[in-house]
């Protein structure tokens, strides 16, 4: 865990930034490490919680979308942007925030197409952590 | 010192957990609102750290019990939020736990508040105290 940025995470979802405006995530070995102070067999235990919690938590999300359940959105989306941004991966966050809003607001207006487009970045930052998770 | 870390984020869980046991404190894991409220009152653990959204219940409500049950109503409690929403977190200050921490968290943060809160709570010098 990082002291040298004096955070554990280095993703700042709490910043009110449209996650259109966010690069793809760019999930690096360099960075991640920083996150565990260079602890490599850590960062693979996080990568495999990580990997392990995130089926589950999208089949959530998506059910939730589906059925129109807001407060299962909410508490679903909001686990999932903390989970991804302990991995500083901020444009996943904030498409996780995105969701996690429209259950707190009750307006699943572009809920479908906003799943659709977390899904993609998930996909990207999973397959990036699954290199660390071996 | 044991404390207890109540977060559905398993990643941030794991994460704590480690620190902590670093540090050379005792922890305890909990990933829902009822599991952490019935290892509150097992365990009965010196510092809680509790986040707000939790499954099966909220960080506040744990928080309230905590604070109305004799037995656990001393224990600190430490809460840790990626919420932005002002009316939940107008909800946690009103219960008045004895730090607010947001996510990303702030390690040097998060060990200043520990060390204050438990400071109390450790044993005295050999010679400078009551010798408990």
């Amino acid at each position: 865990m990082s002291r040298d940025s004096h955070s554990m995470t280095a993703g700042n979802t709490s910043t009110p930034v449209s996650p259109a405006d966010l690069p793809p995530d760019r999930i690096d070995r360099k960075s991640l490490l920083e996150i565990v102070d260079q602890d490599e067999g850590l960062l693979k235990q996080l990568a495999r919680l990580f990997l392990a919690d995130k089926p589950r938590l999208m089949a959530e999300i998506q059910d939730s979308v589906t059925r129109g359940d807001c407060a299962k959105l909410d508490g679903a989306a909001h686990t999932l942007k903390g989970s991804v941004g302990n991995f500083g991966a901020r444009r996943a966050a904030q498409l996780a925030a995105r969701l996690e809003k429209m259950g707190r607001e009750k307006n699943l207006q572009g809920a479908a197409e906003a799943f659709a487009a977390l899904d993609k970045e998930i996909a990207r930052v999973s397959a990036a952590l699954a290199e660390f998770s071996r | 010192m044991k404390i207890l870390i109540a977060d559905d984020d398993a990643v941030l869980n794991h994460l704590l957990d480690r620190h902590c046991r670093e540090c050379g404190y005792e922890t305890t894991l909990t990933f829902d609102a009822l599991q952490a409220w019935q290892h509150v009152i097992s365990d009965r653990p010196d510092l809680i750290l509790l986040d707000v959204k939790l499954p099966g219940g909220t960080g506040i409500e744990v928080l309230k019990r905590v604070h109305k049950t004799a037995t656990t109503a001393g224990i600190p409690v430490i809460v840790i939020t990626g919420v932005d929403d002002p009316l939940v977190l107008r909800m946690v200050k009103e219960q008045h736990p004895d730090a607010i921490l947001s996510k990303p968290l702030n390690i040097i943060e998060l060990d200043v508040q520990i060390s204050l809160l438990l400071a109390s709570k450790r044993p005295n010098p050999a010679g400078q105290g009551s010798g408990q």
